[in-house]
Parts: C-alpha cells; structure tokens; sequence
C-alpha cells in the first residue's frame, strides 16, 4: 500500500478502528496458549466441580457446562474462526482467479461453460448442500477423522467450492478489459509468453478488485463457519468454536443465559470488523470505485 | 420471451438433475447406511446376513445404476418410505412445507415492507440521521449470526421475561397457540430479512435519484412523496424484486437455522434432521424441492424484470 493509498485507509474511520480490532484479535489468538498458560486453565479438559462459576478473578467470563474458562475457550475460538475466515477467503479467491483467468484467456466454449458453471452454484440453495458437504464422513473418501487440522481443511474447502464464484466474475470481468489494453497487446507483441502476460501483466493489474472482495468475504466466511459448527457440522468438540459454543450455550440458556452471549458478540464483532476494514480497503486501493458508488 | 422462458426450463430441469445426481452420491458417502444401523440396533446380525440384506437392498450395486433406480421410482411419484417418521416422505415433507410457509410467508412480507420503507426513507437524505440509523441497523442485521439473534430473542423473551415459549410446534391446533409459537422466529427472520432489502433499497433509490429525469420531474413540480414514490421506486425496484425472489428462495431451506433453534418443525429442520438421521428418502426430496424453489424463484425474478423493464424486452 502506498502513503496516499494507507492515508485513504486511515480516512475511512470505522475501517482503521476496526483494522485495530482485527490486530488485537489476531494478537490475542496468537497469545491463547500464552494466556492459558499464565491463567493455569486447561480450556479443553472438564472441571465438574466448577461448572457454570459466575464471572470470577479466577474466570474472568465465568465457565462452562464443564467447568472450563469461557474466555479461554473465546480466544481459542478465535484461532478457529480466523483461520477459516482467511482461509476460506484465500481458497476461494485461488479458485476464482484461475477459473476468471482461464475464462478471459481461451474464452469460446471453455468461458461459456466456466461461466454457467458459476451461475450454476449461485443459483443453488446453498445452505442444504453445505451441509450434505460438512455431513460427508471424511474417513469414505480416504481422509483423516476427527484431528483439528482436517476439520480446519474440510470446512476451508467446503468454503471454497461455493465462494470462488464472485472472484472468478471479477476477474474474468477485468482480465478481458485488461488484455485489450495497449500494454497487454505490446506484450503479445513482443512475444512474451502467455504465462507470463498473465502473471505479469494482468494479474498484478486485477489484484486489487480481487483483494477487496476478499476481504470482504472474510465476513461472509466466518459467519458460515459458525453456522456449520453452530450445527455440529463444523469444528468437532473438544476444540473451541464460536459457533459450538453456542450450541451448547443454547442448551443452557436457562440456567447459564450469558454464556450465550459472548461467543455470538465475539462473531458479531469480528464480521463487523471485517466488513468496515474491508469497505476501508477498497476506498484505499480502488478510490475511483469509490466515486462511482457515491 | 416465450424462448428465453424455455431456455430457462430446460437449464432448470438439466440443473436438477445434476443436483439430484450429486445429493444422491453426497448422501450415500454419509456416516452410517440403513445396514450399519441395522447391525448396531441387533447384535445377532452376523456378516453374512449384513451381505444378504445389503444385496437384497440393492446396495451392493454400483452408485450409477442405484441412482437411475432411485430416479425412475421418483419420476413414477413414489418417493419411498421416511426412516425417521414412518410415513411416506412425500406426506412428511409436505407437513413440513405448510409450517414453513406459515413462517415464511408473513415473514417475507413483513421484512420487505419494513426493509423496503426504510430504505426509500434512508434514501430521501443521504448522511442524514435518519439515514446512518437505518444503514446502522443493516449493517448489524447482516452481520449477526441468525442463531445468536434466535438465542438472544429467547433469553429475552422467553427466559427473563418468560412471555413466550423458547420454541417447539404449538401444543393444540388453535391460533392464539400459532401465533405464541410463530412469534419469535418471526422476528428473528424478519430483522435478519430487512437488513438485504433496506441496504439493496437505499443503494438503487440514491442512485434513481440521482438521474436527470428526477430533476425533470422536480422542476414540474411534481410533490416531493410523487417523485419518491412514482419516479423513483418503480426505478429502483427491479435489484429489489431479485433480492426478494432470491431471499425467498433461500428461506425456504434457509431458515434451516433458526427453524433448528426454535424447534419449527418446518423444512429447514426436517432436511437437517433428514441429513443427520440419515433419512435418505425425505433428505433428498427436501434437497429436490429447495433446488426447484430456488430455481422458478430466480426465473420468476428475470420474469418480473422483463415486465418492469421495457428496455429488457427489446
């Protein structure tokens, strides 16, 4: 980002709040072991002899149904919850973009059928087919059950098969105009390769529309996310998750009603965040967007 | 028109099919066949009879051709038997078709009536009070998971203030019990809903009226609600009729979440029910049916389109 561009950012008030929002959130994932570490919880294994302990200096949230810190299992949450939500979000715009490069490139028959393709998925119910998705047992395809690591993975690609549909028009929309442009053209000209027009030339180009619907995605991602886990489909007990957490907290919301609430205020903020960041990223990088929307 | 309707249908109809193919190959890599559960639920089932059943399912044979059998019964309307419910899946479903409607009818309405008013008045002064209010309350409806609002609404009401029930289908068939019941979902669907359509409504009236024609109209002297509402809405409708034909489609199965948190028995809780109890026969009728929903609901969008826009019929 340049002065000006990083100037712009900042003008966009809510979006610099947020962008320290998202800092401090990512740092206080980060940290969560640290943070379990000086607490002395262990925010995975039961204490039955502490459930549902009223917010304390000992749990400063207060604990779970199982005796477990509340605010240590938010921060690992957030673990879960931003790395599907950058995930998700880098998966599906690596799709796109190969799928919007390769309809610009060849265009004819290979950019028709990419293209119903993706009308195809908008059109679908996506919600019902997600979770067919997140239902499928991974050990019948050949994939490993129950580790952490592979859910992240699974929910990531489940993510990625439906989101990439918007990247993908984005970029076929600018590659086109793109490479009818006098500098693409001098290219093919001077007989650079396709390759390397496209990774050159087009790519760096349309890397700032592809980079603000990222972002803006992000939001979108970690709202699935929560959805899929909120259903028992997402990331398997014990690790933390938002959306799991408030499952259970469902359960219980008449004997522990505020452990309901911060799982679904941390998503709440975390979606805002990173809706006005990415608002403040596309007045940042594509100011004339900005103009035409008024 | 007549040839962009058929293209449409014929695109729909290739559509289903394919989803039908894909729901039908997905269910099947699902945890846990009808033979598992039987060898779970009586442990005399030795191997062999566990082959025996299974070949005498037909589940021994390759996915393709369990598949064209599965269809050609289902073409013959006859959709076979709900494992969960013990009733044919056609008569399950369509129970659950009714609730839903009962939910998501009202409900439609309501957030679009809300939503849209909001955003034409959002739009009358843009960076006005009125306005940062309305994208306020947008901007939070989109970002909050559907289920935390459910859970909040029932904390609320249900538990502090215990003046509704926390959810489940009315105990007796009266309307005073319906209404009870459908209060809360209601309302959460709605404030979720309004938040699309007072955003998409703000967005393509500021922009209608932004046109020169609108200035036309003003210099007439046209009153300040006609230029509003029969210069400009009719504009700025035709992005709004997409979100609400979209919106309703996604309901249909999309409200799968809060139907869940409330324990509405509609179809959004029967497919995820179907889909976790592996009801094969009712899950794939649901998947079948919001996949049809969601299709004439995007043809019913392009056809309104073409009626409320003259350019698009040239």
């Amino acid at each position: 980002m340049s002065g000006r561009a990083f100037s712009r950012f900042l003008a966009h008030r809510a979006g610099a709040v947020s962008a320290l929002v998202l800092i401090a959130l990512i740092a206080a994932a980060l940290a969560a072991p640290i943070v379990a570490g000086m607490m002395g919880h262990d925010p995975f294994g039961p204490d039955l002899f502490k459930r549902f302990a009223p917010p304390s200096r000992e749990h400063p949230l207060g604990t779970d149904e199982l005796g477990r810190d509340l605010l240590l299992r938010l921060l690992y949450g957030a673990r879960v919850s931003l790395a599907v939500g950058l995930g998700g979000a880098v998966a599906s715009a690596l799709i796109g973009l190969a799928v919007g490069l390769a309809a610009a490139w060849w265009g004819g028959l290979i950019d028709a059928c990419l293209m119903r393709l993706a009308d195809g998925i908008v059109a679908l119910p996506a919600l019902p087919l997600l979770i067919v998705l997140a239902a499928v047992d991974p050990a019948r395809i050949g994939l490993p059950r129950g580790a952490l690591a592979a859910d992240l993975v699974r929910i990531i690609v489940i993510v990625a098969l439906f989101g990439w549909v918007k990247v993908a028009r984005i970029t076929r929309a600018a590659a086109l105009s793109i490479l009818r442009m006098d500098y693409a053209r001098a290219a093919v000209a001077l007989g650079v390769s396709p390759a390397r027009l496209l990774a050159r030339h087009v790519v760096p180009n349309l890397a700032v529309h592809v980079a603000v619907a990222s972002t803006l995605s992000i939001g979108a991602v970690i709202l699935l996310e929560s959805v899929l886990s909120f259903l028992g489909l997402g990331i398997q007990p014990p690790a933390a998750s938002w959306g799991a957490m408030l499952a259970n907290a469902q359960d219980l919301v008449f004997s522990a009603p505020m452990a309901a609430v911060w799982p679904g205020l941390a998503i709440f903020i975390t979606v805002v965040a990173t809706n006005f960041a990415g608002d403040a990223l596309a007045d940042a990088l594509d100011p004339k967007a900005h103009i035409r929307r008024g | 028109m007549l040839r962009l309707i058929g293209e449409r249908l014929v695109q729909s109809a290739i559509t289903v099919v394919l989803i039908s193919f894909a729901a039908y190959g997905l269910i099947g890599l699902m945890p846990g066949d009808p033979i598992d559960l039987a060898i779970a639920s009586d442990p005399r089932l030795s191997a062999a009879d566990a082959e025996r059943l299974r070949a005498l399912h037909g589940l021994d044979r390759p996915l393709f051709e369990r598949y064209l059998a599965w269809a050609a019964s289902a073409l013959a309307g006859e959709f076979g038997f709900s494992r969960l419910f013990a009733a044919p899946a056609h008569e399950v479903l369509g129970n659950a078709l009714v609730n839903s409607l009962a939910l998501l009818v009202p409900t439609t309405i309501a957030s679009g009536v809300i939503g849209i008013g909001l955003g034409i008045l959002a739009a009358r002064r843009p960076r006005g009070a009125l306005d940062v209010m309305v994208n306020a309350v947008a901007f939070a409806g989109l970002a909050m998971p559907s289920f935390w609002l459910a859970i909040l609404l029932i904390i609320l009401f249900a538990v502090v203030l215990s003046w509704l029930p926390a959810g489940g289908p009315p105990p007796e068939p009266s309307l005073a019990a319906w209404l009870r019941h459908l209060a809360l979902p209601s309302v959460t669907l709605t404030v979720l809903g309004l938040a699309a359509y007072a955003r998409q409504t703000r967005a393509a009236m500021i922009e209608a009226l932004g046109e020169p024609w609108i200035r036309t109209a003003r210099a007439k002297g046209a009153s300040p609600s006609r230029v509003l509402l029969r210069h400009a809405l009719p504009n700025a409708a035709i992005p709004i009729v997409t979100v609400a034909a979209l919106d309703f489609a996604t309901l249909v199965s999309g409200a799968l979440v809060v139907e869940t948190v409330f324990a509405w028995p509609g179809m959004g809780k029967l497919l995820y029910d179907a889909i976790l109890g592996n009801d094969y026969n009712v899950a794939l009728l649901a998947l079948l049916l919001a996949a049809l929903v969601t299709l004439a609901a995007s043809l019913a969008a392009d056809l309104i389109q073409l009626a409320l826009d003259p350019r698009l019929r040239r």
